[in-house]
């Protein structure tokens, strides 16, 4: 089958790739962007380990397709530190001890950031409710809603 | 001599005697004495065993010294995740 | 010098929180997994697997590839070594099927084109002939007069005479006399209780880059908790030898025992082989769940016997446990830690391992324990409700301390359950008042704990800092901890230390990471390494003062004279002895290699509070606690990241994961939609506590914390939502429907 050229905006930067239409957002990023921090843990929309931003939503990468992503703001994890400096949800993900293994990691910073943009003051209730896509199999959840509700009052008093 | 405890499942093939009075420096040397005095047990022994010495849990290492009078349990061999 | 064996109880950094060495990669998605190698010209490897639950592989007919150009490689069981025996036979029958298909998922061909999509494509294109033959997955069900035999003469030598083929291993320990017991009891509760099959979930799935080479040497990339036994098994399956396969382990997405097991990458070596070229292979999460995995499923009879006053006077179990198509279920397991908590004069324990048409199973958290324990708990629980006992004091008047004879037979050294219990009876969360409608569920458990074949070298730099090579993968946090150890030992800064996992090509034969042997076997080989780097950096600073080795000393990262005899030095610090080392004797570096055994045994007591809607079956957990003892916490943080996530997945097993098999024995739920893993809304706030017990077989105190987590929430759970429902709950995961017929079936 012959390919679909694709152009697109990914962290920033201007980014074209070729991909055969049944490839996903996911796959595009992973094997022809060389951006392997989304990561696939069902390929079905129920784990959220492939979470981006998407035109300012998050949306599981595996779910879309690639040639969606033609003309489109997309931003992933590795997008997310700043000149080599963490983001504070990054930061307090690291302090909290919010990841073992790190695999949901990215999914879920991602996840959290775009909650945060929306809510700057979640309650704990709404960042589990919020979060209650994005699978961690590791933590039992407890410290990364710390390190979310910690990063979201950081964000409140430095602006 | 060491006292020896196997497992009560397979008691019986030791003729009901618990627990056994083997010789051996180290476990190794035990296991070795211990099948020679009952080759029926040795299937069960190669297919996994682990053991406690004088009450220290003692999971595949053979090396482990042996007391005179010391106790050791056999166990089925036990793994983790 | 008495480096090598001298307990520390103070600490300076062991016990505080740094942040982990490898989290920056982790929080900026650059962390290498499994899947997240590539390779110039690799190619894309798939299973085609078993629709079936059981039946014979006629033929397996892949002409219509013949012409295929995207087709690089096909491979069968006839391209791997014909002659394994035993536990090595049942790998590679599970990796690749031989003559039957034993369960649906199970591996048949595997193909190899230089896309995922084109591979997908050709493994559709295989034409299977089959003929089904009668299945069973139930484990009372397997060992009926007439159920379909697995397969014949597999059964352990352990086995009594005239059981079922079916039974392959049996297990029985225990001590006393318990019908003699039984008779002194006032009470005596008898119950079976059944639980299903939980997948170890963790959300990175298996993964592989692997390129075997002409001249027959391979490297593997993989995500494995033990990367050298993949090295061995590979080498096994292929007919080579273990030193040719050199396996590098990347960061692993979690495994709690699941990724002890070796499922593709001796297939995509057998690819690349016959591809030369590399081939990489992930596994879809209907594979995870179809293929890999999970835990047994029970079914499990328990009988107590207690006094008025609380006391136990003989207990017994019999734990049947199916392991999916394989011998190897954990029974004896099941069996020996069912009654470890308790101080019985008479206990009689019995395990029965049973064959099924399912996937092998493979380890998860403590295996065995946590079914035995809710079995056993909840007996207890009904005991402590009808002799109106209280149930923290009922659990504390039997409960083991140093001295007591365990269940499974010799004497416990120091351990803590007493501790557990205690710290539990005056928790903030026991004495609170219940809200209403919930019920409130107590638990212990218990949990070995291993020690192993370990290996680690540490490398002094020129400009005094360290790097420490391990050969256990991380699971959890456990280079945070061996930087701590070493920063601990060497007294140097611990951003000065640098833990990598090396391959097997590095370091001596490192067993896998599971049983929790992590921070006790790498972080005592690791004690160890650095304690040989003092001892180096010792004799090298006598050796330039131009003294004996024993007219020196070791001080908080000081080499100093020792006494007046030895002349007047100025302190050598590790600075001052690393920058000359390379003219003054060569480079320092500390060894550990042996396999540490005494690993401590550890208990836990859990307590949560939770309400069954009676509508619906559903239950919401309000409150959770876990208190376990860790021996010593290196990175407390950590170790309660453990204890929380045990629970978590405890509370799922509990609650909602289960296998569920259709009448043809195909899995039904073989994705996280349906398989139902617990997420961030359906769980409270779970508290911990570290009781600190040291173990007297680590030179810190060190005990795994990571199994057992998972051993009281089943029974925990069950013992609230009984509570909660009045009506005691017999079978796991206590669904919706399943409450909701418990409730019907009460009513009429
Ligand atoms: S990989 Fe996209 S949701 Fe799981
Ligand atoms: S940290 Fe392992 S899945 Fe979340």
């Amino acid at each position: 089958m012959k390919k679909v050229h694709v152009s697109t905006t990914i962290n920033g930067d201007n980014k074209e790739f070729l991909c055969d239409t049944r490839e996903t957002l996911l796959d595009a990023l992973r094997d022809h962007l060389a951006l392997t921090g989304s990561k696939e843990g069902c390929g079905t929309g129920d784990c959220g380990a492939c979470s981006v931003i998407f035109e300012g939503e998050v949306i599981c990468s595996c779910l879309a397709l690639a040639v969606e992503a033609e003309g489109k703001n997309i931003d992933t994890i590795e997008g997310m530190a700043n000149d080599g400096k963490l983001h504070i949800l990054q930061k307090k993900f690291l302090e909290h001890a919010a990841l073992q293994c790190g695999i949901c990691t990215p999914g879920i910073l991602m996840a959290s950031k775009s909650l945060l943009q929306q809510n700057k003051e979640p309650t704990k209730e709404e960042v589990r409710f919020w979060l209650a896509g994005n699978l961690c199999r590791c933590t039992g959840y407890d410290k990364i809603i710390n390190a979310v509700l910690d990063a979201a009052k950081e964000m409140r008093e430095t602006v | 001599m060491a006292n020896v405890y196997l497992w009560s499942g397979v008691r019986a093939l030791v003729a009901e005697e618990n627990p056994l009075k083997i010789d051996g420096e180290n476990l190794k040397e035990l296991l070795d004495n211990l099948i020679i005095s009952y080759p029926n047990l040795k299937a069960i022994i190669q297919e996994g065993v682990s053991f406690s010495v004088d009450n220290k849990l003692v999971m595949s290492s053979t090396i482990e010294r042996i007391e005179e009078n010391s106790e050791v349990y056999i166990f089925q061999k036990i793994s983790g995740g | 010098m008495a480096l090598d064996n001298e307990n520390k109880n103070f600490f300076d950094v062991v016990g505080t929180r740094p942040i982990r060495p490898d989290g920056i990669e982790k929080v900026t998605g650059q962390a290498r997994f499994g899947a997240d190698a590539y390779l110039p010209g690799m190619l894309h490897g798939i299973i085609l697997r078993s629709p079936h639950a059981h039946a014979e592989i006629l033929n397996i007919d892949t002409t219509s590839l013949d012409n295929d150009p995207s087709v690089k490689a096909i491979v069968t069981r006839k391209d791997f070594s014909p002659d394994l025996k035993g536990e090595d036979w049942n790998i590679l029958e599970n990796v690749m099927a031989d003559q039957k298909a034993l369960y649906d998922g199970h591996a048949i061909a595997a193909v190899a084109c230089s896309s995922l999509l084109e591979a997908r494509d050709a493994v559709k294109k295989i034409r299977v002939k089959y003929s089904l033959l009668p299945h069973v997955t139930d484990v009372e069900e397997a060992m009926k007069e007439g159920a379909p035999i697995i397969r014949e003469g597999v059964a352990r030598s352990s086995v009594p005479k005239d059981m079922h083929p079916n039974i392959v291993g049996y297990h029985e320990s225990g001590h006393g006399n318990v019908e003699k017991g039984f008779i002194e009891a006032d009470l005596i509760i008898e119950e079976t209780f059944k639980t299903e099959a939980a997948h170890q979930g963790y959300i990175e799935p298996h993964a592989c880059l692997v390129n075997m080479m002409p001249d027959g040497k391979g490297e593997v990339w993989c995500c494995t908790q033990g990367h050298f036994n993949v090295a061995k098994v590979c080498a096994k399956l292929l007919g080579t030898d273990a030193s040719q396969i050199r396996v590098t382990a990347s960061e692993i997405g979690g495994g709690f025992g699941g990724k002890t097991a070796v499922f593709i990458e001796p297939v995509a070596l057998a690819l690349s082989k016959k591809a030369n070229r590399p081939v990489k292979m992930v596994m879809s999460r209907s594979e995870v769940f179809r293929a890999t995995g999970p835990t047994s499923s029970t079914s499990m009879l328990v009988k107590i016997g207690m006094k008025k006053d609380g006391k136990i006077t003989a207990a017994s179990g019999t734990f049947k446990l199916q392991g999916g198509a394989f011998p190897g279920s954990p029974m004896a397991e099941s069996a020996m830690c069912a009654f470890a908590p308790y101080d019985l004069e008479h206990v009689k324990n019995v395990g029965w391992d049973v064959m099924c048409n399912r996937p092998k199973q493979a380890a998860y958290r403590a295996p065995g324990s946590p079914m035995a324990a809710f079995a056993v708990e909840s007996v207890i629980d009904d005991l402590c409700k009808k002799l109106k006992l209280d149930p923290i004091e009922t659990r504390l008047k039997n409960a083991v301390k140093e001295g007591s004879k365990a269940s499974f037979g010799p004497r416990f050294e120091r351990i803590g359950l007493v501790e557990t219990l205690e710290s539990a009876k005056s928790h903030p969360h026991y004495l609170a008042p219940l809200k209403d409608g919930y019920g409130r569920g107590i638990s212990c458990g218990f949990w070995f704990n291993f020690g192993g074949e370990t290996s680690v070298s540490l490398a002094l730099a020129e400009d005094g800092t360290a790097s420490l090579s391990v050969g256990t993968p991380d699971i959890g946090g456990s280079r945070a901890s061996m930087c701590q150890i070493v920063s601990e030992e060497l007294s140097i800064p611990y951003e000065k230390v640098r833990a990598t996992i090396a391959d097997t090509a590095t370091l001596g034969y490192n067993e896998i990471s599971h049983g929790s042997r992590v921070t006790f076997a790498t972080g005592l080989a690791t004690i160890k390494a650095a304690r040989d780097m003092k001892r180096k950096l010792c004799a090298r600073a006598a050796s330039n003062w131009g003294l004996e080795e024993d007219a020196v000393y070791w001080e908080k990262g000081y080499v100093k004279p020792a006494g007046p005899n030895a002349g007047n030095h100025d302190p050598l610090s590790i600075i001052d002895i690393a920058k000359t080392m390379g003219r003054t004797g060569g480079p320092i570096v500390g060894h550990f290699e042996a396999s540490p055994e005494g690993a401590g045994v550890s208990f836990a007591t859990h307590i949560v509070d939770a309400k069954v809607d009676r509508e619906t079956g559903f239950t919401s957990v309000d409150r959770y606690t876990v208190i376990q003892d860790a021996g010593k916490a290196i990175h407390p943080a950590y170790v309660e990241g453990q204890f929380q996530g045990g629970a978590a997945q405890g509370i799922g097993w509990a609650l909602n994961e289960e296998y569920i098999y259709d009448e043809k024995g195909v899995l039904q739920n073989a994705g996280f939609l349906d398989y139902r893993i617990p997420v961030a809304s359906d769980l409270p706030k779970i508290d911990t506590v570290i009781v600190e017990v040291p173990n007297p077989g680590h030179p810190y105190g060190v005990r795994g914390v990571g199994e057992t987590s998972i051993c009281p929430p089943l029974a925990a759970i069950a013992n609230a939502v009984s509570n909660s429902v009045g009506i005691r709950m017999k079978e796991l995961p206590m669904s919706p429907p399943r409450i909701l017929k418990a409730i019907e079936e009460n009513n009429g």
